[in-house]
């Protein structure tokens, strides 16, 4: 059973109109951790994503969750075992912000009593720091602050998720997309905090820098399929930026490394002490 | 174990999103009295939230028996209140024979056509607009009462010509059919694109509406006088000839939107946020969204059937009601349903008493207020949204 991973990718395949946007991916995950997959654009990173959330049906290949093939779990069970966060959601009615954070729980936490369901909608909007929102439309906010309430709706789902899921994953797809610098930071630290509690967590990102610091594996993808796959310090370097990105590394200021300087790093995860 | 264990595990990890808030401090501590103010803000708002749904529920249910105690007194035989509650608690009283007959066979069944005609409606362009993703979305606009209407006018015109007078029954089942098509087309229509485009769905709609009312057109070019008259009943719709006969065969219909809709509404808003949204929050979505497609027919197909084609109670009901209650639709369904039946109730009264003894066809009544409401939605829309 502990060798089971969370979630288990074998010869994953995903073709539209003869294009395969995703190309015989193998890819275990296993509880705890945070993996983040990087590569360029048309990478298949979304589609790897979707095919795990089973949003999309692999044309060839099968996806387990927790031993289960993903078609044989109920929209409700698998919602409960995986939360999703997707890259771009319209929303078609006003919603206020703690009512859409509350709509993560409504579905599998429908059995909760309305304090508890209030407690962990709570929680969730303080952890994405969206606590501040409380009672305004939706679609009045900003991107980036949009952004932070539907990652407090994927944290209150998640959350819920584990009063019947023993073990669970949190997808996210380009999560920090429209966030500014701090709080880019303080999203990539949540989410390592929810992989601290054993979740399994799959960020698709584009900034290397914060893949460096915050991700226990990287899964470099292009063309469909997995380039490399390993510890930041095993993955990200010049041959990366060569091999997956079509970058020389002889451009000078680009590094995978060291884009933003160490000690900017530094203040999300220690208490913020007197800059030098 | 839930929330508890959530907050020692953020406890034991020192920092997370706090450490980026504009305390000065991302302490646990801290962390902890926020979370607890925040739910006690939340459980505050949720209280009056749910006592503002509490007194419109109540309201508007008080409002629509007042208006059917009216209706049922009010017209060209007038029947004191009193007759009628005495008539209520025993319908065989002597001496009120005549009036018997006119609250029990004429008044009454067309009273509760109104309320579940209008409750219908008002559901069915709820659901329509949660389907959809777009609040402009409406049985009437979208073209599934012309549909409806047209499939019925058809059977009116061509059935008369090859099998000579057809059966009333054939009727409702034809409008039915044609609602469930134009529905039917309308979520092809959308799938083509891949996702549901509502853009997509809105045009095609307006589309097939506009089809659908030409070819009514062409029917009524060729129609003869009795044809005729029938035709412009489904046109502009009439609860005039509603007797129980034709109520109780389509009660079943009627009520089916309303039936299916508190099953519904938790899924209803997580479509709001997409397809892909609603099944990752574990929503069932395509037999969620089989089930409000078939109701929506039936129940259109059924309200179209008894009284014709009653525009714009889709639209506008559910508009006001997002206006006072938000778009959340464990609360805009009923009371959408309330103010649907409480609307019509009140446009047929006026459509039965404000020339009598000739009657104005409810189409044009509840399109009078319907059209400017829904230009301001429009209008709201495109300054408000981005």
């Amino acid at each position: 059973m502990t060798d089971t991973p969370t979630l288990r990718i074998r010869g994953a395949t995903f073709a539209i109109a003869g294009r395969r946007l995703v190309d015989a991916v193998d890819l275990d995950v296993h509880p705890g951790g945070l993996t983040v997959l990087v590569g360029p654009n048309g990478a298949g990173k979304t589609s790897l994503l979707k095919l795990a959330a089973g949003e999309i049906r692999p044309t060839a290949g099968r996806v387990w969750w927790n031993g289960v093939e993903v078609g044989a779990l109920a929209p409700g069970r698998l919602a409960a075992i995986r939360t999703v966060m997707s890259q771009s959601t319209e929303i078609g009615f006003s919603f206020r912000v703690e009512e859409t954070v509350d709509l993560g729980v409504a579905r599998i936490g429908r059995r909760l009593s309305p304090a508890r369901r209030g407690a962990i909608v709570a929680e969730a909007m303080i952890r994405a720091d969206v606590g501040h929102l409380l009672g305004r439309d939706v679609r009045s906010l900003s991107g980036g602050e949009r952004q932070r309430v539907l990652f407090a709706k994927a944290l209150a789902q998640l959350e819920a998720g584990g009063l019947v899921a023993e073990r669970r994953a949190l997808l996210l797809d380009e999560p920090v997309a429209s966030l500014d610098l701090s709080h880019q930071i303080g999203l990539m630290e949540a989410a390592r905090a929810v992989s601290a509690t054993g979740v399994a967590v799959v960020a698709v990102l584009h900034d290397l820098n914060l893949a460096a610091a915050h991700a226990d594996r990287i899964v470099a993808m292009a063309g469909g399929r997995i380039r490399r796959i390993g510890t930041p310090d095993e993955v990200l370097d010049d041959d990366l930026l060569d091999e997956v990105f079509a970058l020389s590394p002889r451009r000078p200021a680009i590094s995978a490394r060291a884009v933003v300087p160490q000690t900017w790093r530094v203040r999300a995860t220690a208490r913020p002490s007197p800059a030098p | 174990m839930g929330s508890a264990r959530l907050a020692d595990d953020v406890a034991g990890v020192d920092a997370g999103v706090g450490a980026v808030t504009d305390g000065p401090d991302g302490s646990a501590a801290e962390r902890r009295a926020l979370v607890a103010a925040l739910g006690a803000s939340l459980g505050r708002v949720g209280r009056m939230r749910r006592r503002r749904v509490g007194l419109v529920f109540g309201g508007l249910a008080l409002g629509l028996v007042a208006a059917v105690l009216i209706s049922a007194a009010a017209g060209a035989h007038p029947i004191p209140l009193d007759r009628i509650v005495a008539l209520v608690a025993d319908p065989s009283a002597p001496g009120l024979g005549r009036e018997a007959l006119v609250l029990g066979q004429i008044r009454l069944p067309r009273i509760v056509a109104c309320v579940l005609v209008g409750a219908c409606l008002a559901v069915c362009g709820a659901l329509m607009q949660g389907l959809f993703r777009n609040p402009l979305a409406d049985p009437g606009l979208l073209g599934v009462s012309s549909g409806a209407a047209l499939a019925a006018g058809a059977t009116i015109v061509v059935g008369d010509r090859i099998f000579g007078q057809i059966a009333a029954e054939v009727l409702p089942v034809a409008a039915f059919v044609g609602a469930l098509s134009a529905t039917l087309l309308l979520t092809l229509a959308g799938r083509r694109v891949g996702r549901t485009e509502t853009a997509v769905v809105l045009l095609a709609g307006l589309a097939f509406a506009a089809l659908a009312n030409a070819a009514l057109g062409l029917l009524v070019f060729v129609a003869d006088d009795r044809e005729l008259r029938d035709l412009s009943f489904w046109t502009l719709g009439s609860f005039g000839g509603v007797g129980w006969p034709k109520l109780t065969a389509a009660l079943p219909f009627l009520v089916a939107p309303l039936v299916a809709a508190p099953f519904l509404a938790k899924a209803f808003d997580a479509l709001a946020f997409g397809e892909a949204e609603a099944h990752h929050m574990g929503h069932p979505v395509e037999r969620v969204k089989a089930t409000a497609i078939v109701v929506t027919a039936l129940g259109v197909g059924a309200s179209v059937a008894l009284v014709g084609i009653v525009g714009f109670v889709g639209i506008v009901v559910p508009h006001a009601v997002r206006l006072a209650l938000g778009p959340s639709h464990r609360s805009l369904l009923p009371t959408s349903a309330l103010s649907g039946a409480l609307l019509v109730v009140l446009a047929d009264l006026v459509a039965r008493t404000a020339v009598a003894p000739a009657e104005l066809p409810i189409g044009v009544l509840t399109a009078a207020v319907g059209a400017p409401l829904f230009l301001h939605l429009v209008l709201a829309r495109r300054g408000g949204a981005a």
